[in-house]
């Protein structure tokens, strides 16, 4: 039966006339069997090709998740926290010394705290730095500068403690000249303060380029997904040949493998939208408030500081540091990183669902094409 | 291979690359052709050097990535400490290179320099401030000189002083009592004769220490500055208690410094020639170095928020600062800035030598405003961009008899206390004898 049709297609097509030009005629010679096999060998290529775009996409997601997540984020907070606690530690020195608590307490607790605060953010700010990067050599001025600062302020206390020893002899006010310098150290032009802004500034605008990256780009799935369409057209191209030429009406593997193929795309589309939509949320409106809580906090504190060393009342400055509110500001925005990051058992289901639309394809085919072998030379 | 599998294993090559490109597999190793240097130059001294190092880039394909910090002292010394120095660092003392040198912490410089026109274009008293004994006791260069200032001038606006007292400041022969006459007719409601401004981070007080030592050289002459750098001086010798207690005759005197005594104490160095722009003056006399032209030019002409800037010669120009006695007669103190090499690699040892040369210094000195001086004898003085800058130069490089700054050449220990002893002494002038005992005990433990 099957020779019978192949005669009948044969003669059909040397009836249709030779005008149709030389492609149209390599075709009408391939036989059956021979066109089987191309088409098997089109659908799994397309399989793989699509098993490799999903992959790709897939790694690229979380590449530019796992960077913004454990690379990128913590960077930029670090040297927010750092900027933050340097202006309150610049803030809680003036008030003990204006205060007088100095003359106990020394700089006091609230800026012992500070310092070993900016301290250990500078330290895992160190860690996330590859040697002998640009920002490697910007915090090695900063860790310096940070010991110059440290070591104005205890100054500072000595001469307070000898202005206190002087009485009148004592005209200068010698303490408070030394805090003002390290007040200087802390806020002048090139200074501490200057050089931490520079760190978190880069590092809000890299993660904010890399929230906007183009694996973040909601055109970009379905561009991924197009060797899926290329495996469906091969499938139904095949489906239609086994039709016309075998009278299958529907072959149940290839059925499967389009299933298949079709799930495993659904899966990575919406795994994909859902990470460009924590990346654009990330983007658009935790990674601004997280910012906006650090500026404002620091701010007040700094100009309560700047304040107190113009001669402002000790009464009037109370403002503070407000770890709770960039605490929760700051968990918003881990919460959309590490949703983008989570794509549950995708990285699995792409090998093993495109292995099975490969291996569903060859069963589809594989019946037909074993005819032909079984046939002895059967064209 | 069938071209169906060579199609197939094709994919799965780029599907692998792509894969390790996008889980960030390609990250570079950094660069080796990179120099960093650490120094204490910001705004325009910073654009200065990188105007300096720019040929250097050019020439070599060689970055230079330069930080630079008001506390780069306190900066380099952590970095020692830790372990993790940059590869060249600014020394703004000869103590600080004989320290290190010393220390083994700075490399000599011997090979890089031998290639260079050192010996004949540098003299012999600059080239052997760029030496020191090293860690194997041996002397080698461990520095060099980027550029020098001249600081024993006094600065003043030539627009502003009466006439009279502007030829009386001038006159050739201008003696220390003719100036303290002109600086009491200058005292007046709101203003005073001199600007003065100690503050610079933890350098805080050196102003004042260039105060002191251009008094002692010029009132007991170079032999007597000599053995108190040297530390054969006790601090509580005559003429250093002299030099001290003239200092405080201009320092801690109401209304002979602008702000007074809190003001000197809380006013940077940078900033302390301000009022003498501002309309009207706030003060007249400015003692510093010459490289403070750099910051002039940045100040503004009348009120703080004008967009003019003083211009040399017009409204800032320099005269010596005179002798106190015979005996300090015709000599002069000057300073540089020093550079050494602490992490030696290939591109910093080309980056030291390339410095030296008359090409690298005249990119810095022939910028308008930038005050600094080239040592480097082959650094011709039409280089220079201004009549002031050119007369500087001129001073510095035919000086006879100079004498580099004296805290600069003490032990760190001794500067560290003299520095603090001035703003000490500022705070309390009735502790002088205090102050100075102290630095006696410091200077038994520093030499």
């Amino acid at each position: 039966m099957v020779a019978a049709r192949e005669k009948a297609a044969s003669a059909g097509a040397t009836a249709g006339g030779s005008a149709t030009g030389a492609a149209a005629g390599r075709r009408r010679q391939l036989s059956t069997p021979a066109r089987l096999r191309r088409l098997l060998t089109a659908v799994l290529a397309a399989t793989v090709l699509f098993w490799i775009a999903a992959t790709i996409l897939q790694q690229g997601l979380q590449a530019a998740a796992h960077s913004a997540r454990d690379a990128l984020s913590p960077a930029y907070q670090d040297a927010a926290q750092m900027q933050a606690s340097l202006s309150d530690a610049d803030l809680a020195a003036w008030q003990a010394f204006r205060s007088g608590a100095a003359q106990l307490t020394g700089p006091g607790l609230r800026y012992q705290n500070d310092i070993t605060n900016a301290g250990q953010a500078l330290e895992r700010l160190a860690a996330l730095q590859a040697p002998g990067s640009a920002e490697g050599s910007l915090l090695q001025t900063i860790s310096g500068q940070l010991v110059n600062y440290q070591n104005l302020v205890e100054q500072a206390d000595a001469e307070y403690r000898r202005d206190i020893a002087l009485g009148g002899a004592s005209v200068g006010d010698l303490g408070r000249v030394y805090l003002t310098y390290s007040s200087n150290s802390l806020r002048g032009p090139g200074g501490l303060l200057a050089n931490i802004d520079g760190l978190t500034k880069s590092g809000q605008h890299a993660l904010r380029d890399q929230l906007a990256s183009p694996w973040a780009d909601r055109a970009l799935p379905p561009v991924f997904a197009l060797p899926a369409l290329l495996t469906l057209s091969g499938i139904a191209v095949t489906q239609v040949l086994l039709r016309r030429r075998f009278n299958r009406a529907v072959s149940l593997p290839l059925l499967l493998a389009a299933a298949a193929t079709c799930g495993l795309a659904g899966w990575l589309l919406t795994a994909a939208w859902h990470a460009d939509s924590a990346f654009a949320t990330a983007r658009g409106t935790a990674l601004p408030g997280l910012a906006a809580q650090w500026q404002s906090q620091t701010n007040a504190v700094k100009n309560a500081a700047e304040a107190l060393t113009d001669g402002a009342s000790v009464a009037s400055s109370n403002a503070g540091l407000d770890p709770s509110a960039t605490q929760t500001a700051s968990s918003r925005l881990d919460a959309y990183l590490a949703s983008a990051g989570n794509d549950g058992s995708l990285p699995a289901g792409i090998p093993v669902l495109a292995a099975a639309t490969a291996a569903l394809c060859y069963l589809g085919f594989r019946p037909r094409l074993n005819e032909y072998r079984a046939g002895g030379g059967r064209r | 291979m069938t071209r169906a599998r060579r199609v197939l294993l094709a994919l799965m090559l780029v599907a692998v690359s792509a894969a390790v490109f996008a889980a960030g597999g390609c990250a570079s190793p950094p660069a080796a052709d990179t120099v960093t240097v650490l120094g204490s130059w910001t705004g325009a001294e910073q654009d200065g050097f990188m105007a300096m190092v720019s040929g250097f880039e050019q020439k070599y394909g060689i970055k230079v990535r330069y930080t630079g910090t008001r506390g780069a002292d306190a900066v380099l010394a952590t970095d020692v400490k830790d372990g993790n120095p940059p590869d060249l660092a600014v020394l703004a003392t000869p103590g600080e290179l004989d320290q290190y040198a010393r220390d083994g912490a700075l490399l000599p410089i011997d090979a890089a320099l031998r290639s260079t026109g050192l010996t004949s274009e540098y003299g012999p008293g600059w080239r052997k401030l760029m030496q020191a004994p090293g860690h194997d006791g041996a002397t080698h260069y461990f520095a060099i000189f980027v550029k020098a200032a001249l600081k024993s001038v006094i600065w003043y606006d030539p627009k502003t002083l009466p006439a009279p007292d502007a030829r009386l400041l001038t006159s050739p022969d201008l003696t220390w009592a003719q100036l303290t006459g002109l600086t009491a007719r200058l005292v007046g409601p709101g203003k005073s004769p001199w600007c003065m401004g100690l503050e610079d981070s933890s350098s805080s007080g050196w102003p004042g220490t260039d105060w002191i030592e251009d008094i002692l050289l010029h009132q007991s002459g170079p032999r007597v500055y000599d053995q108190w750098v040297n530390g054969t001086l006790p601090w509580m010798s005559e003429p250093v208690v002299r030099a001290w207690q003239t200092f405080g005759e201009i320092a801690n005197t109401p209304r002979q410094v602008h702000g007074g005594t809190q003001g000197e104490l809380l006013t940077s160095y940078a900033a302390a020639g301000q009022p003498m722009f501002s309309d009207p003056p706030g003060c007249y006399l400015d003692h510093e170095g010459s490289f403070i032209t750099g910051f002039y030019t940045q100040d503004t002409l009348g009120s703080l928020d004008s967009k003019e800037h003083p211009r040399p010669r017009t409204d800032f120009n320099f005269v010596p600062f005179p002798a106190l006695a015979a005996a300090g007669q015709g000599t002069e103190e000057v300073a540089g800035d020093l550079l050494g090499l602490f992490n030696d690699t290939p591109a910093a040892r080309e980056l030291i030598a390339y410095l030296t040369t008359p090409q690298a210094q005249e990119a810095w000195i022939s910028r308008p405003g930038s005050g600094a001086i080239s040592v480097n004898q082959r650094v011709p003085l039409g280089d220079y961009p201004d009549p002031v800058s050119q007369a500087l130069a001129k001073d510095l490089t035919s000086a006879t008899d100079v004498r580099f700054d004296a805290s600069d050449s003490m032990p760190q220990m001794m500067q560290n206390a003299f520095l603090n002893a001035v703003l000490e002494y500022l705070d309390a002038p009735s502790q002088l004898n205090a102050i100075l005992r102290g630095l006696d005990q410091v200077r038994a433990a520093a030499y």
